[in-house]
Order: structure tokens, then sequence, then C-alpha cells
């Protein structure tokens, strides 16, 4: 092993077992050790998210096109066109100053969420909604050629009908549940009472969804632990050969 | 004025960039490309705007050199370190890879590890705190152990009849409510941006 490897091992194995002395709850020597990890962590982070910005992204997009049209002298509509991001990006950094000059900085905040929320709009539109209601149709179908096969249990034509009449009250009492519009009451504003009723049908299969997501986060969580415990196992190991 | 002029730069660029969505032709398409290549851009300097006042706040803690000062200036020296190795060879380089190879990602993965301690330590407090309805959290964690031990990489003996239970639950109710929940975020979305296309929200003003 390299002393470029041997090193990085050890900074890796010190830093798990120091996230890791969390678990030993709040006490004098667990908490700075799990601060230290944090704090080294996210500078690290930020420091690496930085450096891919400036390569990726500010040198290739915005001081290498300028560079190159102010070299070739090429038409000054072109220039203009690149200075653009250039000009917005530099209004943005008088966000960082404490006095009203700061709002200069708002039109490319302004830019950003006008682009920003246009492109949300357009991804719900055609990424979600339109995809996820045609999938919805798909699942929630029952061929007519099946119904005379009902009465044979062997067929499936009977599962079949079941998962698909649940798939459909599902996903439309899931999704009516969001319905939060009320009607003015004597005892307080109320939903009507067939919504009350597809709502709490919906909080059923939301509850149901909830649980898959939080089973599936665990069994995640519980590979990165045990990945973790193999790492720790592997890099003690490797020291004690050394 | 200092309200109009940002709230007509929103507006116009996000109909322009709509516009491109919807219509398949080249004098809209070219300008939403253009506009989103743009707002990237801008969303990476935002966040560089964002790492700035971060290491202000820090450096601001070491300052005033309270017992805090000292993770404050572990994460100062961090963060121009890795900067600095970073642009020395670029992120591709030797020192930047043993950086994310030997920092990041290990302190990552080991934080990820923690969240299972919290995602049970939660599950458990669901059962004790009582909630309405009260049915709600015995199906939670029922419907959670039954998906658990379907998701298990060895069969345990005496669960072998829950893997078609899970399958099902996977299948039918759980990706149907999933679908209601992704429906109606897509709807919330959709309504969202179309208030701040609309000027009716305007969050990029002081």
């Amino acid at each position: 092993m390299s002393l470029v490897d041997l090193s990085g091992l050890i900074v890796s194995l010190v830093l798990t077992l120091m996230v890791f002395s969390y678990l030993l709850g709040e006490n004098p020597l667990s908490r700075p050790l799990y601060r230290i990890a944090l704090h080294v962590f996210i500078g690290a982070a930020a420091g690496y998210t930085v450096v891919l910005i400036g390569w990726y992204v500010i040198w290739p997009r915005l001081v290498v096109p300028l560079r190159d049209l102010a070299l070739s002298g090429v038409p000054s509509a072109s220039l203009i066109i690149s200075a653009v991001p250039l000009i917005l990006s530099l209004s943005l950094l008088f966000k960082l100053l404490r006095s009203s000059l700061s709002q200069v900085g708002n039109m490319s905040i302004a830019f950003v969420v006008g682009v920003g929320a246009a492109a949300a709009v357009g991804g719900a539109v055609t990424g979600t909604l339109f995809p996820q209601v045609r999938a919805g149709a798909a699942a929630s179908a029952f061929p007519l050629a099946d119904l005379p096969r009902l009465a044979d249990l062997s067929s499936g034509a009977f599962e079949r009908l079941v998962d698909a009449g649940v798939f459909l009250i599902g996903t439309l009492s899931a999704l009516l549940y969001f319905f939060f519009s009320a009607q003015r009451a004597p005892a307080g504003p109320a939903r009507p009472a067939a919504m009350t009723v597809v709502a709490t049908i919906g909080t059923v299969f939301i509850n149901v969804a909830y649980a898959a997501l939080y089973a599936g986060a665990v069994a995640a969580s519980l590979a990165l632990l045990a990945d973790r415990v193999a790492f720790l196992r592997e890099a003690i190991g490797k020291l004690s050969f050394q | 004025m200092k309200r109009i002029i940002p709230t007509a730069i929103a507006v116009a660029v996000g109909i322009v960039t709509l516009l491109g969505y919807f219509i398949d032709r080249g004098e809209f398409k070219v300008p939403q490309l253009v506009l989103l290549n743009w707002a990237t851009t801008l969303a990476a300097v935002a966040l560089l705007v964002g790492i700035v006042n971060l290491l202000r706040v820090h450096a601001a803690k070491v300052g005033a050199s309270n017992v805090n000062s000292f993770y404050s200036l572990l994460l100062l020296l961090t963060f121009f370190g890795v900067v600095g190795v970073g642009f020395w060879l670029g992120p591709a380089g030797a020192p930047a890879r043993w950086v994310f190879r030997y920092l990041i990602a290990p302190t990552e993965a080991a934080v990820g590890a923690l969240l299972f301690f919290f995602l049970v330590f939660a599950g458990y407090r669901l059962l004790r705190v009582p909630r309405s309805p009260w049915w709600a959290a015995p199906v939670f964690v029922v419907v959670a152990l039954i998906v658990l031990i379907g998701l298990a990489p060895l069969t345990i003996p005496g669960t072998e009849a829950l893997g078609g239970i899970h399958n099902w639950i996977v299948q039918v109710p759980a990706a149907a409510g999933a679908r209601g929940i992704l429906l109606g975020v897509a709807l919330g979305v959709i309504a969202t941006g179309l208030r701040v296309l609309l000027a009716a929200d305007r969050p990029y003003g002081d």
C-alpha cells in the first residue's frame, strides 16, 4: 500500500469513527469528535463544490466564450449575448452586500426564479402529469376480453380485476385527499361528507405508500451502515498488517 | 420601479421558457435553451454566493473567539485547503480525487449510516405518541415491517408467505398511493409556478 493510500485509509477510518461517536450520546468526548468530523466534511464539500463550479461552469461558460470572442473580433451582438450571463452573475454578487445595493442582485434572482418556475411547470406537465396519468390508466385498465374468465379463479382474471380496482381507487383517493377546500359549517369549516370518506380512504393509501418508502430508506441506510462496518473491519485489518 | 423591473424580467423569461416546452418550433426552442443555459450558470454562481456567505458566517465566529471558534476555524482551513489542491491540478487531479475518495465520500457514507438509527427511533416513537387517526401508526409499522422483510436478501424462516404480500403491497396499494402523491405534487408545482409567472407571487424582492 502506497503512502497516499495509507494516509487516506487512516483519514477515512478516523472520520468514520468520529461520526459514529454520535451514537455514544451527549458526552464531553463524543460531542466534539462528531462536530469536528462534521465541520471538516462541510469545509471539504464546500471547497470541492467551489472547485467544480470554477472548473466546469465559470471558466468554460463565462470566461472562455468572452475571451474567444474578444480575441477573434466577431460582431458585437454575439459579444453582448455572451456577456449577459456574466453581467447577471456579477449583479448576483451584489447580494453579498449588506446595503441597498444588494437590490441590484434582485434582477438575477428574478431571472433564475422566472426560468425555474417555467421549467418546473413544463417539467411537471410533460415529465410527471402526463406520464403518471398514462401509467395510472394502464395499471387500472382491465381488458374486456378477460370478463368471461372471471369465474375461473385459476385464470388470474379476478386477481387482475381486483388489482386494477384497488389501483384506481388508491390513485384517485390519494389525489383527492389533497383537495383542501371546505364548506362553511356551524362547527367550523368542513369538507363535504363524500369528500371526507374519499379522503379517509386516500389516507390509507398515502400511509401505505409512505410506509413502503420508509422501509426503503431504512434498507438503504442499513446497507450504508453494513458498508461502513465492513470498511472499519477491513481498514483495521490492513493497518494491523502494516 | 425597483419591483417592476425584476417582475418584468421574471415574467418575460418565464413565458419564453414555457413556450419552448409546448411549441416544438425552432423560434421557441432556441431562446428556451439559451435561457435555460444562462439560468444554469446563474444557479451555479448563486451556489457560490451561498458558500461565500457560509465562509463569512464562520469567519465571524472565528473572530468572536468562543467555544465554537475552533470548529469554524477547522471548517475554513479545510475549505481553503481543498480549494487550493482542487485548483492546483483540477478536480480530476490526484489531490482532489484523494479528498473526494478519502474525506468526502466516507464521511457522507458514515452520516448516511447514522440515518438508520434515526429512522428506527422515529418508527418506535410513532407507535408511542398517540395520533389521529388511531389506526395510522399501526398500519404504517406493519406495512413497513412486511416491506422490510420482503427486501431482506435472505429468506427469514417462517416468513416465506410474506414475499407475495410484500410484492402485492409494493406493486398495488403503495404504487397507487405514491402515484396519487406524485400527481398532487405535480398539480401543486404547476399552480405555484403559474402564480410566479403571472406575478401573483414575487419571491425575488427584498
